[in-house]
């Protein structure tokens, strides 16, 4: 069909299919700034103009848009000639991963076109298709609240950090004279990430580049008997098929975790027995997306459908189906039991803790299958370059742990593997797992022919990674004093099909929580079972979550039956300054782990911020005697108030290791290269304020490169809070050998001893007062007498693991007719050390805590008696809009932790850890009902009221 | 039009498209229904509200008319449909012919008695609203068109409309609309209309008549969201048991009609 229409003002004239929808026909055309999220119009990543009206591309045919007038992100604004909106979101830091904010802004921009002075709510409604999983929308608000009463912060480049940090008056204290860390430094990919032009994995395209899908499997649990891939091999387009007689067999874990690897190998890339709805029957390569569908379809295969069972506990019944009856798995822990691994764990005695105890309380808790469910799927382009190696260009967490995986079960040499990560629409955990990269390789090595393969959306929420459910069964013992004697933590874990990260999430639901309160008895043991349902892996928190559920409710209700105020006897009972952790010693990462003593701890100061923001006395003081809620706007709407505490970790003690290499550049400026991986958390800027700090220049001196295994130093990657505290340590000692080798040259020109200089503001400055550019000693470094250039490299471990801390309040309505909980206000004070750039800590907060609503609230995956997810889509899995999420307010609590980076501690995940637990408390205070499982469903909510009623 | 309506299965009628094209069909040849116009919302002098049934839902929230009628029950529900950027392709005409979840926009025309106007072969015919839904297949052959809808107005109506949902745009697991006409000091003249119970909307005549005869307060309008609901018997699927979408309907039931009735401040 002929149809004519202008692309931010160039005129496009196609001939189109009348099935081929906008998205495509943008991308296709070169206006990689319109991203796929869902191809469904729920997500909003592909959102255009039409006629200055936001819409989404991907349910509009193209064939209907003759004659109209389309504005992509590219439209908007570029770097030269920025719309107001851009510079807005970049100086207030609202974007962090950007793959949707690309369409958001676009929104933003039409709203303030139509309603210059558009009202809070009305800027949520005129958000509320641009679905952001990293930032909880709060400074996306913010921004357009700023250029409706123009009260614009100015968008300096990161040079002038001062400026923008002056605006706000929020530098770090102390922080005053640095020229870098704890300022609000903006994000050095500028505004070319705010433009459309970063690219991600989507925005990849090479010359006879073939699309690559699996045929996913129907059933729960089966063998294949047989498969006749010819019909599909038969059609034009399709270059390949391969199934489990194709490749190597080679066992191996899907988690992306350091060696030596603690996960059970019981995964091949393609198997004879399929394990869930979804599992790898056969991939396929061919010429166009649609292609490898039919051809997946044509594929035809004989079944032997086997029993499922798709509860944890019935898995570990005698008779239970066997998931994993092959005989090369390595590393699982009872096979014919279903159990993937045990994890336990002791301090002193926990029968004698609890028969010393005036109560004990004994009660069970229950959390859910949830979804990272980045905005941009898991996305892998692979090809061979030049040389004949294999690029591997991914959305992935872990690009050191990915090549090395690939080159195992692909098996070929690890140095003909090349891993790129460029810029990434979020990972949360789902991408610190191989669930491409293998077979994707696979089909190129096969056909010598660039191959990319993409989840959809619904592939992604069912067969991609989740958060492992658990059953938490807790026993504590407390004497009528308050003093606790005892706790135990009892977890039944469903693993999934797969153990991927089966032994680890769950250490670590007992390693971070048991230690928030002092008990000098405390047990821990895990049962991770394999089920015939989606792969449990990482997901930010890492296990934490869960056993904050369970500890942070099972405190709350302590305290009620000790008739002790909660708050109080959280307090009373916390870990504080100087204290051991005793169980850190014994529940490691899948191993024993390693002693621990709390050096920072601003856990009171948390919560005294969070009490003071949230107004916890003020609204509890106004409360009528004895009732624990206040009347909302309606006679069926009650609010109440809930809190709860939290610590984490910092990396993994003894595991984790980052590298760094800085070079000096001749003019005074310099690279830093680093293997880590910035998931558009900022850890790519906050590395460079590192260096800017230690080397006296500003970040616009620093050009960092990230992320690619052949031309940057290993890293772990990004997972368990880590970048900043470990590798930042990496990044410290380069610069600081750097710095020492330039002191080396200024002493030399300036004929004094090195020990007098420093390197400050650009310059080297000498105890006399005499001073150098830094340029200049640069230069001669380079060019002078000695000819050196300085490029140093350091990398970074630690047995230590500082706790950050949290206090959290949840401030809820509950209508007491429907069931439904809408949050009016979250408020969340994390002690993270010293920020080193404060928006950045200020926005993990926020999208966080926007990702534990939905765990508390909304989010579940569920499926039907066979195993199929029947909410396998954006419309019926309901993560967080725009609209359903309050004005999260993040406070930043500063301890100097000796151990870290400038002090710094993590802030990354700990805010998941707070939500579920201080929404459920205040849904208790709102109707008297103690919901003791996830998440907390309107249906779910007023069946308990009525329970209670009855 | 006709040729293509008379074509065999490859031809699709697309309004917004929002629910069809990512539905998964597969398109070789697309009617583009907005081709025709039936776009705008506007009113006649007796106080009769048009409104084409190719206008985008966003544009009917925007209305002076929906804002003004029976106290702007029709933008409170548009401004509740998806999110911003599917209301401004989506149509009225769309939402009203969707089958794959309930939409927001039926219960609502249900209460205030909408008509449509259909085009078909044998030229235009008017529609009520609960015909199409009550006897579909009675009313509206292959090949028809729905080209607008009218909706009648008076200053004497009081509206009111609710939806419950998982959260707070959402698919509705119940929605509820009322209309009550307060001109004179007679038998009230209550309408509502439910949504979400069923595949699609209803009238519930059991309830009005109840209420015309005993009257507005706390406790009929109870019995009567009862007596509706009972009457509709919800199913349940994936978004709520039929248990939860009988509480949700009850209580947006009372709701509408307390806040129709005027009973409520």
């Amino acid at each position: 069909m002929k149809v004519t229409f202008t692309v931010n003002g160039n005129t496009l004239d196609l001939d189109v299919d009348p099935g081929e929808v906008l998205l495509d026909t943008l991308r296709h055309h070169g206006y990689m700034g319109v991203k796929a999220g869902c191809r469904s119009g729920n997500c909003g990543t592909c959102t255009v103009l039409l006629d200055g009206k936001p819409v989404p591309s991907c349910t509009l045919l193209t064939a209907r848009i003759d004659g109209r007038t389309v504005t992509t992100i590219e439209g908007l604004g570029d770097a030269a000639h920025p719309h107001p909106v851009q510079e807005e979101f970049l100086a207030r830091g609202s974007a962090q991963c950007a793959y949707c904010m690309q369409g958001m802004m676009l929104s933003a921009k039409a709203l303030l076109d139509e309603n210059p002075h558009p009202s809070e709510e009305e800027i949520r409604d005129g958000l509320s298709g641009n679905l952001c999983r990293c930032t909880g929308y709060v400074k996306a608000v913010e921004a357009v609240e700023a250029l409706a009463a123009g009260d614009r912060m100015s968008c300096e480049p990161s040079s002038t950090a001062g400026a923008a940090a002056s605006d706000t008056g929020d530098v770090g204290q102390g922080d005053e004279d640095n020229t870098a860390v704890g300022r609000r430094v903006t994000k050095i990919e500028g505004l070319g990430l705010l433009s459309g032009r970063a690219r991600y994995t989507d925005d990849f395209v090479r010359p006879g580049m073939l699309y690559g899908r699996i045929k996913g499997s129907p059933h729960a649990h089966a063998r294949i008997i047989s498969i006749d891939t010819s019909k599909a091999a038969a059609l034009d387009g399709v270059e390949c098929v391969l199934t489990h007689a194709d490749v190597p067999r080679v066992p191996f874990s899907t988690a992306g975790q350091n060696c030596p690897e603690p996960s059970p190998y019981d995964a091949v890339m393609l198997d004879t027995k399929l394990r869930y709805v979804g599992d790898r029957v056969a991939v396929v390569a061919a010429t166009s997306p649609e292609l490898a569908k039919r051809a997946c379809d044509l594929i035809e295969v004989e079944y032997e459908v086997l029993p499922a069972v798709l509860d944890p506990a019935d898995a570990m019944r005698p008779g239970a189906p066997v998931i994993h009856d092959q005989p090369d798995a390595e590393g699982i822990q009872d096979a014919s039991r279903n159990l993937a691994g045990v994890v336990e764990a002791e301090v002193g005695d926990v029968e004698q803790g609890l028969a010393a105890a005036d109560r004990v309380f004994d009660n069970e808790y229950e959390v859910q299958y949830v979804q990272g469910n980045p905005t941009e799927p898991h996305i892998t382009m692979c090809y061979l370059d030049e040389k004949d190696r294999l690029v591997v260009v991914t959305s992935t967490q872990v690009p050191f742990h990915a090549r090395r995986i690939v080159a195992r079960v692909n098996e070929i040499p690890l140095h003909t593997v090349r891993v790129i990560k460029p810029r990434i629409g979020g990972a949360f955990g789902a991408k610190q797992e191989i669930v491409l990269e293998d077979i994707c390789a696979a089909l190129t090595l096969r056909t010598r022919r660039p191959v990319k393969m993409r989840l959809d959306r619904d592939e992604e929420l069912a067969a991609s990674r989740t958060r492992h459910p658990q059953r938490i069964r807790m026993r504590t013992g407390v004497k009528e004093d308050g003093t606790l004697t005892a706790i135990e933590m009892t977890t039944l874990v469903n693993t999934g099909a797969y153990g991927s990260h089966s032994t680890t999430v769950p250490s670590n639901t007992g390693s971070k929580s048991l230690p928030l309160y002092r008990a000098p008895n405390l047990r821990f043991r895990a049962d991770a079972v394999y089920t015939n349902l989606p792969i449990a892996g990482a997901l930010r928190g890492y296990g934490a979550p869960q056993g904050f559920f369970a500890l942070e409710t099972q405190i709350e209700e302590i305290a009620l039956a000790l008739g002790r105020d909660p708050i109080e006897f959280r307090l009373s009972n916390a870990i504080r300054e100087g204290d051991p952790d005793p169980i850190a010693e014994h529940l490691g990462e899948g191993k024993a782990g390693f002693k621990r003593i709390i050096r920072t701890n601003g856990l009171p100061e948390c919560w005294r911020r969070v009490s003071e923001e949230s107004g916890w006395d003020a609204w509890h003081a106004a409360l009528p005697e004895g009732q624990a809620w206040s009347q909302g706007s309606k006679p069926y709407l009650r609010r109440a108030m809930g809190a709860s505490f939290a610590m984490h970790g910092s990396g993994i003690p003894g595991d984790d290791m980052g590298a760094a290499t800085v070079r000096a550049n001749e003019d005074g400026s310099f690279h830093l290269m680093i293997g880590a991986t910035d998931l558009g958390t900022g850890s790519d800027t906050i590395l460079s304020q590192m260096v800017a700090e230690v080397l006296g220049v500003t970040t616009d001196k620093v050009v960092v490169y990230s992320s690619d295994t052949d031309k940057t130093p290993f890293d772990v990657g990004a997972y368990a809070s880590s970048t900043t505290y470990i590798t930042g340590q990496a990044v410290i000692r380069a610069s600081e050998q750097v710095r020492d080798r330039l002191l080396y040259h200024a002493a030399r020109m300036m004929g004094v001893d090195e020990s007098e200089l420093t390197c400050e503001r650009g310059e080297v400055r000498a105890a006399s007062g005499k001073s150098l550019p830094l340029a200049e000693v640069s230069s001669e470094a380079m060019y002078g007498e000695e000819k050196e250039h300085i490029v140093c490299s350091a990398s970074s471990m630690t047995f230590d693991c500082p706790p950050p801390f949290a206090a959290a309040c949840a401030d809820v309505e509950v209508d007491i007719e429907t069931g439904r909980v809408d949050v009016l206000d979250f408020t969340c004070a994390i002690d993270l050390g010293h920020a080193i750039n404060p928006t950045f800590s200020e926005g993990q907060i926020q999208g966080g805590v926007a990702m534990g609503l939905g765990y508390a609230l909304s989010e579940e995956m569920l499926f039907d008696e066979n195993g199929h997810m029947t909410n396998d889509s954006l419309l019926d899995y309901r993560v967080f809009s725009a609209v359903d999420t309050p004005a999260i307010k993040a406070i930043l609590v500063r301890t100097d932790e000796p151990t870290g980076p400038f002090g710094a501690k993590s802030v990354s995940e700990i805010p998941v850890d707070v939500v579920a637990p201080a929404i459920g408390n205040a849904i208790y205070y709102a109707t008297g009902v103690r919901f003791r499982r996830t998440p907390f469903t309107p249906e779910r909510v007023l069946a308990g009221i009525r329970a209670l009623d009855d | 039009m006709r040729a293509h309506a008379g074509s065999p299965g490859t031809a699709l009628y697309i309004s917004g498209g929002t629910i069809l094209v990512h539905a998964g069909a597969t398109i070789d040849t697309a009617v583009d229904l907005c081709a025709i116009g039936a776009r705008g919302v506007s009113t006649e002098p007796d106080g009769t509200i048009v409104i084409g049934a190719c206008t985008p839902v966003a544009e009917l929230a925007r209305s002076g008319e929906a804002a003004v009628a029976a106290g702007g029950i029709l933008s409170r529900a548009a401004h509740g449909v998806a999110n911003h950027t599917i209301r401004n392709l989506a149509t009225v005409g769309g939402n009203l012919v969707a089958w794959h979840f309930p939409t927001d926009l039926p219960p609502v025309f249900l209460a205030l008695d909408a008509v449509m106007r259909v085009h078909t072969s044998d030229g235009a015919k008017d529609v009520t609203l609960d015909a199409f839904y009550t006897r579909r297949r009675e009313v509206f052959r292959r090949g028809d068109l729905i080209t607008g809808v009218r909706v009648p107005s008076s200053s004497a109506l009081r509206g009111a409309f609710h939806k419950v949902g998982r959260k707070r745009l959402d698919v509705a697991i119940a929605s509820a609309a009322a209309v009550v006409n307060a001109s004179d000091g007679g038998a009230p003249d209550v309408r509502l209309a439910l949504g979400g119970l069923r595949v699609a909307p209803l009238r519930a005549r059991d309830a009005e008549s109840y209420l015309t005869e005993n009257g507005l307060d706390a406790a009929t309008i109870r019995k009567a969201a009862v007596i509706a609901v009972d009457a509709a018997s919800p199913r349940g699927d994936r978004r709520a048991t039929a248990d939860y979408r009988r509480a949700a309907a009850v209580a947006a039931a009372v709701r509408v009609l307390t806040e129709a009735a005027g009973l409520e401040g």
